[in-house]
Formats: C-alpha cells, sequence, structure tokens
C-alpha cells in the first residue's frame, strides 16, 4: 500500500496533510485528493495540502511545466476553492519536519481570514454557466468565483462528451461525470449538471425544471464577447429578464488547450 | 523503497556503529523514514532524483546540509536506497512489496526496531518464501548502507565531479513488464 497523507497533531486539531503539486484538475488527481480526503474523513481529521514550491521542484530535479502560467498563489487559490479542502500552503522542503512548520504557520493565517469575513448582499439570485471544463485550471474557478460573487445560488453545466465531439470537434480528455463532480467540488458552485444542449434557450428550461424558477443571469468568458451566437443569445434572453454578463479573461492566461499541449511536452530534467 | 523497517534497521545499526555521532535519535529516525512518506508520484521530489531507485546523492548535497540529525537520517535513507537499487538489487517486481511483508517482522526481531507511531499503521506483515528479495539481501543492504560515516560519504561525493560509487545510475530489470 503507498504511504499518502501524515497526520499531525496542532492543539486540539487534527490534521490529515497530504502533498502534491496540482497546476490543475483531472481525473487521476481529483480522484487521488479525494481519495485522501476520504482517508482525513475516516480519521476525523481536518485535511490540508502542502504543495511543493517551485524552488525544492528545481533541487529535486524537476520542473514544473506550467511554472509560467499557474503560480503558487494560483495553486493554493485552486486547492481552496474545493468545498472538501480546509486549507492548502506551499512548502520549500520535502522535509516532515519542515512541512509542519509551515503547517503551523497556514493553521495561524487561516485563524485570521475566519475572524475577518463578513456576509455580502448579491445581485442575481441564480446564475448559470456551461462550458467544458476540461482540466479544470484556475481561469475557470475565477470565472466561477466571479459568479459566486454576484449571485445567490450558482449552477454549472459541463457540456457532454457528444457536444465537445461534435460542436467543438475535439477529443474528449476528461469525461463528463468526471468534469461535472469536479465542478460540483468547487466551494462557489452550488449545482453542477451535464448539458447536452448547445442553445442557452433550452438551459433556461432545464434550469426551471431543476429549480422551480430559472436563471436570472448567464455567465461567460469575454473571449465569447462579440461572438454572433451570442449575440443572438443575449438578445433573446433579455427580452426573458435575463442578463448576460461576460467575465474578463487575461489574455495569455492559462487555457485548457496549454495544458493539453503541457501534457505532451516531456518533462525537463 | 527497500521498506521501513529496513530503513529502521539501517538507522539502529549506523548508531551502533558509529557511536556518540547521533545524539537525538528520535529526529534521527525519523529523518530515515520521511523521503517514503507521501505518494509515489511525490517520491520523485522527496528522493532528489526519477525515483527511489534513482536517488541522485549528489544533488541531495548540492541543495542540503547533513548538520542536525533529522538530516543525517534523510541523507542515510536516500544512501540506503542508492545502494539498495544500484549496487545490490539485481531486478524487481511487484512481489518485493509482499517481500517485505515477509521479512518484516524477521527484522524488527533481530535488529529491535521500535516502530514510530508514524509509520505503524503502514507496516504489514506476511508468511511464505521471499521471491526477489531474500533474508541474506536485506541483511546485506541493512549492514552496508550502516558502514560508512555519512560525513565520509558525503565528503566522497563532493570533493570531485563524478564517481562512479556514488553516481551511477543502473537500470534495474523489472520482472512484470518483461
Amino acid at each position: 500500500m503507498s504511504h499518502s497523507g501524515d497526520i499531525y497533531q496542532v492543539g486540539d486539531r487534527k490534521i490529515f496533510l497530504a502533498r502534491g503539486i496540482y497546476d490543475y484538475f483531472e481525473k487521476r488527481n481529483f480522484n487521488r485528493l479525494k481519495e485522501e480526503y476520504e482517508q482525513a474523513r475516516s480519521q476525523d481529521a481536518e485535511f490540508y495540502i502542502a504543495l511543493y514550491s517551485d524552488d525544492i521542484l528545481e533541487k529535486a530535479g524537476h520542473t514544473r511545466k506550467l511554472k509560467g502560467l499557474v503560480n503558487d498563489e494560483d495553486r493554493i487559490f485552486m486547492l481552496e476553492s474545493l468545498d472538501f479542502v480546509d486549507g492548502a500552503f506551499i512548502i520549500d522542503s520535502p522535509k516532515t519536519k519542515l512541512v509542519e512548520q509551515a503547517l503551523k504557520a497556514k493553521l495561524l493565517d487561516k485563524e485570521s481570514e475566519k475572524k475577518s469575513k463578513t456576509p455580502i448582499s448579491k445581485k442575481y439570485n441564480i446564475g448559470y454557466a456551461s462550458g467544458a471544463f476540461s482540466n479544470l485550471h484556475k481561469g475557470h474557478i475565477e470565472h466561477l468565483r466571479e459568479m459566486s460573487k454576484q449571485c445567490q445560488r450558482v449552477i454549472v453545466a459541463a457540456n457532454s462528451d457528444r457536444l465537445i465531439t461534435e460542436y467543438k470537434h475535439k477529443k474528449v480528455t476528461v469525461d463528463e461525470e468526471t468534469r461535472r463532480d469536479i465542478l460540483s467540488h468547487i466551494k462557489y458552485v452550488d449545482m453542477a449538471i451535464i448539458t447536452d444542449d448547445y442553445d442557452k434557450l433550452k438551459a433556461v428550461e432545464r434550469v426551471r425544471n431543476l429549480c422551480g424558477k430559472s436563471f436570472d443571469a448567464i455567465f461567460a468568458g469575454s473571449d465569447w464577447r462579440g461572438d454572433p451566437n451570442w449575440e443572438n443569445f443575449e438578445k433573446k434572453l433579455n427580452k426573458m429578464g435575463i442578463d448576460v454578463v461576460f467575465t474578463e479573461r487575461p489574455e495569455n492566461g492559462i487555457s485548457t488547450t496549454k495544458i493539453d499541449k503541457s501534457k505532451k511536452t516531456p518533462e525537463s530534467r | 523503497m527497500p521498506g521501513y523497517v529496513i530503513h529502521l534497521a539501517t538507522a539502529n545499526e549506523y548508531i551502533r556503529k558509529h557511536q556518540n555521532e547521533i545524539k537525538n535519535k528520535e529526529e534521527f529516525f525519523k529523518g530515515s523514514i520521511a523521503p517514503d512518506q507521501t505518494t509515489k508520484d511525490n517520491k520523485k521530489i522527496t528522493h532528489y532524483g526519477n525515483g527511489s531507485d534513482q536517488v541522485e546523492l549528489r544533488r541531495y548535497l548540492k541543495n542540503n546540509n547533513i548538520d542536525s540529525d533529522y538530516d543525517k537520517g534523510y541523507f542515510l535513507h536516500l544512501v540506503t536506497d542508492y545502494i539498495f537499487y544500484n549496487k545490490l538489487l539485481e531486478y524487481t517486481s511487484k512481489q518485493i512489496y509482499n517481500d517485505y511483508d515477509i521479512l518484516n517482522d524477521y527484522l524488527i526481531k533481530k535488529y529491535n526496531i521500535v516502530l514510530l507511531d508514524e509509520i505503524k499503521n503502514s507496516v504489514f506483515y506476511s508468511t511464505g518464501e521471499t521471491k526477489i528479495l531474500s533474508k541474506e539481501l536485506a541483511e546485506k543492504t541493512i549492514d552496508i548502507s550502516s558502514e560508512r560515516s555519512l560525513e565520509d560519504i558525503k565528503n566522497e561525493i563532493i570533493s570531485c565531479e563524478y564517481t562512479k560509487k556514488w553516481d551511477e545510475i543502473r537500470p534495474l530489470k523489472r520482472l512484470d513488464s518483461v
């Protein structure tokens, strides 16, 4: 049996600490995370992740392929967006002793974060978005966080494998159920479904059937602004009292295509 | 990884052979198992190489001191892995994990090993004949790995750019992938 995480007793708190790299989420690394979480839960422990810094990776002779696109803060942000992860932090040494020190510092940070949280009122009741969400990365999660800032409830649909193959003419790298499952664990998401329809008007009906009422805002990345299909959807949706909101996507940011490309390049050593 | 028990036995033997060197035995033992206290994927990071069978001792020494007893234990683990996979073991397969389980009880008794709390649930026991790792090879690994002073090994490595003895990575034959 392979060793997975370690249990640390910090004061009266029991922490299960896993370690890893996590640039994005796909089937293998996400399932591994869930297994580790199950181990933490079975031992009544909180679940934290220690992320290897680029410095230690280099010292150990490895380079993170997405180093230029996903920084340390991004990796922490992504892991902490999962509803079953209590916290994540960077470690500068693979040695358990120093890892423990970093964990204690993180627990102190989390305590002060808890004290500073205040509730905020939101513009929309239900927000909806759909997409492939293959190799879920920080750009996707920032999009979902923005939705969560503006909506009481967030519903996200993962495009079915058929839609990806037939409409986007792309190979499915992460199956639809895994993509839905990963989305359902993002803390900004209240409901994750699979959609087999590209038509946003049909999504209105689908959400109404699921929730009793439909969404009052639909979200898309700013790279879709000006797209003829979206302009057409926007006109029709506005007539139904639904806003179309584009969230800003940085140019030259992380993307599924870039991740797929990095998987094909061998690790530099 | 030659199994937690072999690493603890090597640490025990090191303390016995190099009296007065290790002051904090608990820290030394903790360091001696630390590189394996992670997932298979992460072992290439904790082992400073491409996995526990390809430890790069020079890379470790370039980035770490071996001043504390914990660090000495950590380095001893890497030295043991290096010797085991590159100088002693001729071939391997998944069966070796069962061999560790078969040998654990014998080695714990022979070397008076006290299992640390953090690995108690990761040490298993089995009976039968070993297929890959004989009792003799396990004992030889423990004996050779604990023989030289860690400081001597360190000095031998850093005194020149390459030594066949400590740098050469020998591809390990895998019976289950043939």
